[in-house]
C-alpha cells in the first residue's frame, strides 16, 4: 500500500452557518415540489460575507481548542467568495482572528472539491509545521438569481474551520484527482456583469452527468489503489450536492457500509459540506478507514482514502 | 430506438411532474418553468431508469434543450 502523507489528526472543526435559516416550504412555497429531488428542507443565508462566516467558524474552533489554534503555523482559506482580487482573503481572516504573525497564509480558490484539495495540502504541511488551520468558507447565495429554483433551493452559506495536527492518527493511503477545464462553462461566475449578468451559472444536467461518469469510478479506483475494497471502508463522505446526485452515487456504491448525509438540514455548503459531515464524528473519523470525495466546479473531482496510521 | 413524440412526452411529463398536455412536439426548455436546470436533471434520471442508463451513451442529452432534440438523440440510438 502506498502511503501518501505523513501521519496527521483532525483535532477539531468549528462550524458557522448563515444566520438566516430559510425553511424551503415556508420561504419558497412555489418551489416545494423540488424538495423531493433536492432532498433539502432548509438552507442558510448570511447578510454578511464568507469572511464573516470564516471568522465565526474559527472563533468556535478557538473556543474549543484555544492552545492548538494559537500554535497553528499555517492558515489556508478555501473560498470562491473572496474579499479582494489581492491580497488573499486569508490575510484578512488572519488579522480578524488575531493569529500569530509567523504563519504561512494563503487562499485556495476551489469549490465543492476544495476541502479534499485543502486536506491534501494541509496534511502534507502538518509534518513540517505541526499544525495547520484549514478554513472553508463561501457565501454563494449572493451569487444566485432571485427566481432561480435550481440554485435558491440548494445552496447554503457556511464556513468550517478544521485544525489538522501532526499527531499520528491517520494517513492518506491513496488519492485520485480529476480536472477538466473544458467544463468551466457548466458552472461559473464571471468577474463582472458581462457574463450571465454577474450571477452564478449552473448547468445542473451537465454537472450531474459529469458526476455520474466520473465520481463512482474515481472512488472505486482510489480505494483499489489503497489495496482495499469498497466494503472495507467504514464511511464514505461525499460532497453534499443534492439528493439526486447522492442517490445516484448510493445506487452505484451498493457495497458501501456507510454513506453519511446531512443535506436535508443544511443544503449544499460548497467546500464546507464534507467538514460539516465530519464535525460530529471527529473521533470516529480519526480511528476509521474513510473515503472523502468532493466534486463540482472546475469541473473537478478529488478523492482520498484515509486510514489509521501504521 | 423508435420512440414516438407521444411516448416521449409521456415520459417527460412524468419526469417534470407536469400534465402531458403542457408539452408538445415544439416545446423548448425555456417554455416551461419546471424545465429548468433541476428539471433537466430529473429528465436525465428518468430516461436513465426507463432506457437502461441511456445517458452513458448519449452525453448530448445533458444539453438538449427541446422535446425535438431529445427525441432525435434517443432515436439515433440502436434498439
Amino acid at each position: 500500500m502506498a502511503i501518501l502523507s505523513a501521519p496527521f489528526s483532525i483535532e477539531g472543526i468549528g462550524v458557522a452557518l448563515g444566520e438566516n435559516r430559510l425553511i424551503i416550504r415556508e420561504s419558497y412555497p412555489e418551489f416545494v415540489s423540488v424538495i423531493e429531488r433536492t432532498g433539502i428542507e432548509s438552507v442558510y443565508s448570511t447578510d454578511g460575507s464568507a469572511l464573516d462566516l470564516a471568522v465565526d467558524a474559527l472563533g468556535h474552533l478557538k473556543s474549543s481548542i484555544p492552545e492548538l489554534v494559537q500554535q497553528a503555523r499555517v492558515l489556508i482559506l478555501v473560498t470562491q467568495s473572496p474579499e479582494y482580487l489581492l491580497p488573499a482573503t486569508a490575510f484578512e481572516l488572519h488579522k480578524r482572528a488575531d493569529l500569530r504573525p509567523d504563519m504561512v497564509v494563503f487562499d485556495i480558490n476551489q469549490g465543492c472539491s476544495g476541502f479534499v484539495h485543502g486536506l491534501l495540502v494541509a496534511a502534507s504541511m502538518a509534518s513540517m509545521f505541526e499544525s495547520v488551520l484549514l478554513v472553508c468558507a463561501d457565501a454563494y447565495r449572493k451569487k444566485l438569481r432571485v427566481n432561480d429554483r435550481s440554485t435558491q433551493t440548494v445552496f447554503s452559506d457556511g464556513a468550517t474551520a478544521t485544525l489538522i495536527s501532526s499527531r499520528p492518527s491517520l494517513q492518506i493511503d491513496a488519492s485520485e484527482n480529476f480536472s477538466d477545464g473544458s467544463g468551466i462553462g457548466h458552472l461559473f461566475q464571471g468577474k463582472n456583469a458581462t457574463l450571465n449578468e454577474g450571477y452564478l451559472h449552473m448547468s445542473g444536467s451537465d454537472v450531474w452527468l459529469f458526476t455520474k461518469r466520473v465520481v463512482e469510478k474515481q472512488i472505486r479506483s482510489t480505494v483499489g489503489k489503497a489495496g482495499l475494497k469498497i466494503s472495507d471502508i467504514d464511511d464514505i463522505y461525499l460532497h453534499q450536492a443534492s439528493k439526486l446526485v447522492l442517490d445516484g452515487l448510493k445506487e452505484k456504491l451498493v457495497d458501501a457500509k456507510s454513506i453519511p448525509t446531512n443535506i436535508s438540514d443544511y443544503g449544499n455548503t460548497v467546500s464546507s459540506s464534507i467538514p460539516l459531515l465530519l464535525s460530529t464524528r471527529i473521533e470516529t473519523f480519526n480511528r476509521s478507514t474513510s473515503v472523502l470525495c468532493g466534486f463540482g466546479v472546475g469541473l473537478s473531482s478529488s478523492c482520498i482514502v484515509t486510514s489509521p496510521c501504521e | 430506438m423508435n420512440l414516438s413524440f407521444e411516448d416521449l412526452i409521456t415520459e417527460l411529463a412524468i419526469a417534470l411532474e407536469v400534465p402531458a398536455a403542457s408539452l408538445t412536439e415544439s416545446t423548448r426548455a425555456t417554455d416551461l418553468e419546471q424545465w429548468d436546470s433541476l428539471g433537466h436533471i430529473s429528465i436525465l434520471v428518468h430516461l436513465d431508469r426507463k432506457f437502461d442508463n441511456i445517458t452513458e451513451n448519449c452525453p448530448d442529452l445533458a444539453s438538449a434543450a427541446s422535446v425535438k432534440e431529445i427525441l432525435m438523440i434517443l432515436n439515433e440510438q440502436p434498439g
